[in-house]
């Protein structure tokens, strides 16, 4: 059964973290790459706090908080760059976030990262922590419903179509992204604190292109504004990597096996469904 | 300091003759390709193998040629109708993703320790106090070359002029009769050409590990647009830039590791891209 719970709690963190990914690259279109800064930055957050001695609840708070800022900077950088310069910059911020990781060592650990990762109480058993994912991933994809169906996602499609035509009917493109990076940002904070809940161990292999690529991955599978696609989407990409468990690899290889099958199912579906992400207007 | 000072200048050669690359390939296709960092690791390793399993020279240059030439038509071949339907950001999503399985690949096949291309330590030539490793000089030398090699290819061949034109106005061009996918299937190979030989010259600098490539890109990726996309004064001097700046503060500072680099190259950028957006010398004009 163990087995069986942590593929659901891993089917439930990757909805969480999806949730906010779906809005900027699916529905916006706007590729933030910036996430697993994010997810990475409230998971250290709040295991230096955690195990400093701060209260839990004060750790969730502060790990929330400081992504919500990461998400203000990446928002400005996005108001001030071209969408190219930011999707780069973003990428290049994944790389100098687990430069920083891997440096820092006497904060973060370093590569050797920190164990006895500290969890709520109430947090005893892996179902009980299914249950609260569960329960999390169930307010986030409700809050996406809602979102698509008001005029906040009516505009975030629109954004994707035309940002001159958004603008010139009195929507501003830019505040529009800056809201959805933000929120992005703040969903994957929430992803990594349950996540390394579960695990109980941060090292800087944790984000970074690890998460990127299935991310990215249920990002392009799931492109239409339909929330039960996205949960689909993020079932089929979570469980996918799974069929290697049935060939004997070695475990050294195992971890850049995943990255491969990713990429190139990336690929494929790029050159594939690439006709499906650009605006549905037609190109006279 | 002049001792950093020369690091610098090789580092920063070779991230400019990658940026180089990518300003090539973005002239013609409008497409960031990530893939050439990861394609220069992956030839870079291919020259590391042929050396290991002692070929001869003649076998050595052909398989790192035909691995170079390989890599390149691969890289077209994922971009080319992603380019043509001008989906930009889906060729940028197409060649990240090739960079990974790329890497992926080397980190299977070669593992991920350190590997050096030449065993041994490398000769260093001195010049006074100052000393400089014979890849170092190699890399200037070869920066040079390949700038004035470009400029005089770019300015002066008819190549160039198609080239040039398919920069300005692809369309137009392909009107007046230029094959334009034959001039982005030749640019491809020649920024692989170009990518293999800083990935060779980055893994006797230092040495190959398979994200090398990776690092690499990031950085030309970072000078060109700091640089502005379409200014190559710019490119120029943004590479050296984003180099310099990081070294010197490191050189400077005690107790602060060459592992801080990317995280000072990432703020020296944030700061040069939060006060020129748009490049160091080009100005922002209006969009009618």
């Amino acid at each position: 059964m163990g087995y069986f719970y942590t593929q659901i709690a891993r089917f439930f963190e990757n909805l969480i973290i999806e949730t906010g990914q779906h809005l900027s690259i699916s529905i916006a279109g706007i590729l933030f790459l910036g996430f697993p800064v994010s997810f990475s930055l409230s998971a250290y957050t709040f295991t230096i706090l955690g195990k400093g001695g701060v209260a839990i609840s004060l750790a969730i708070i502060a790990a929330l908080f400081s992504s919500l800022v990461l998400g203000v900077l990446f928002s400005l950088l996005y108001r001030r760059l071209s969408s190219d310069t930011f999707v780069v910059f973003t990428l290049a911020s994944v790389l100098a976030f687990d430069a920083l990781l891997r440096s820092w060592d006497s904060v973060t650990g370093g590569v050797l990262g920190i164990a006895g990762v500290p969890k709520p109480a109430f947090l005893s058993s892996l179902l009980t922590l299914v249950v609260l994912e569960g329960v999390i991933a169930i307010v986030f994809l409700l809050s996406e419903y809602f979102v698509l169906k008001s005029p906040l996602g009516r505009m975030l499609q629109a954004h994707k179509e035309d940002t001159t035509l958004l603008d010139s009917l009195g929507c501003n493109s830019r505040t529009v992204g800056s809201l959805v990076i933000i929120f992005a940002s703040f969903v994957s904070a929430v992803g990594g604190i349950v996540v390394i809940w579960r695990i109980q161990f941060l090292d800087p292999t944790l984000g970074g292109i690890p998460l990127l690529l299935p991310m990215l991955t249920i990002s392009i599978l799931a492109m239409r504004p339909r929330i039960r696609w996205m949960a689909i989407a993020t079932l089929f990409v979570t469980l996918l990597p799974e069929i290697l468990r049935f060939f004997p690899f070695p475990s050294t290889i195992i971890g850049h096996l995943r990255l491969l099958f990713y990429s190139c199912f990336l690929i494929v579906l790029v050159r594939r469904l690439s006709s499906g992400y650009t605006s549905e207007k037609r190109s006279i | 300091m002049v001792q950093i000072l020369i690091y610098s200048f090789v580092m920063g050669t070779q991230v400019l003759l990658l940026a180089l690359a990518l300003f090539l390939v973005y002239s013609v296709s409008k497409v960031q390709n990530f893939a050439l960092g990861a394609i220069g690791a992956g030839i870079a390793y291919a020259l590391y193998f042929s050396i290991s399993a002692h070929l001869q020279i003649v076998w050595t240059i052909l398989l790192t040629i035909g691995v170079s030439v390989v890599l390149g038509i691969i890289n077209f071949l994922l971009n080319e109708r992603l380019t043509r339907k001008q989906e930009h950001l889906f060729a940028l999503l197409t060649s990240f993703s090739f960079a990974i399985v790329l890497e992926s690949l080397i980190s299977i096949v070669f593992g991920t320790d350190g590997k050096n291309i030449i065993p041994g330590i490398l000769p260093v030539y001195e010049f006074g106090v100052f000393q400089i490793p014979i890849p170092g000089l190699i890399t200037i030398c070869f920066g040079v070359m390949i700038a004035v090699l470009l400029f005089f290819f770019v300015h002066f061949t008819p190549w160039g002029r198609m080239l040039r034109a398919i920069a300005e106005n692809s369309f137009s061009a392909e009107s007046s009769g230029v094959d334009s996918k034959k001039v982005r299937f030749l640019v491809y190979i020649v920024g692989s050409f170009i990518a293999g030989a800083i990935g060779i010259l980055a893994g006797l600098n230092t040495a190959l590990t398979p994200t090398m490539g990776f690092q690499l890109i990031i950085m030309a990726f970072i000078a060109f647009l700091v640089g502005g996309v379409s200014d190559i004064r710019g490119t120029v001097i943004a590479s050296y830039l984003v180099v310099l700046i990081p070294e010197t503060i490191i050189g400077s500072l005690e107790g602060v590791s060459l592992n801080w680099k990317m995280v000072l190259v990432f703020a020296v950028a944030s700061i040069l891209l939060g006060l020129r957006p748009n490049g160091l010398f080009v100005r922002e004009s209006r969009k009618s």
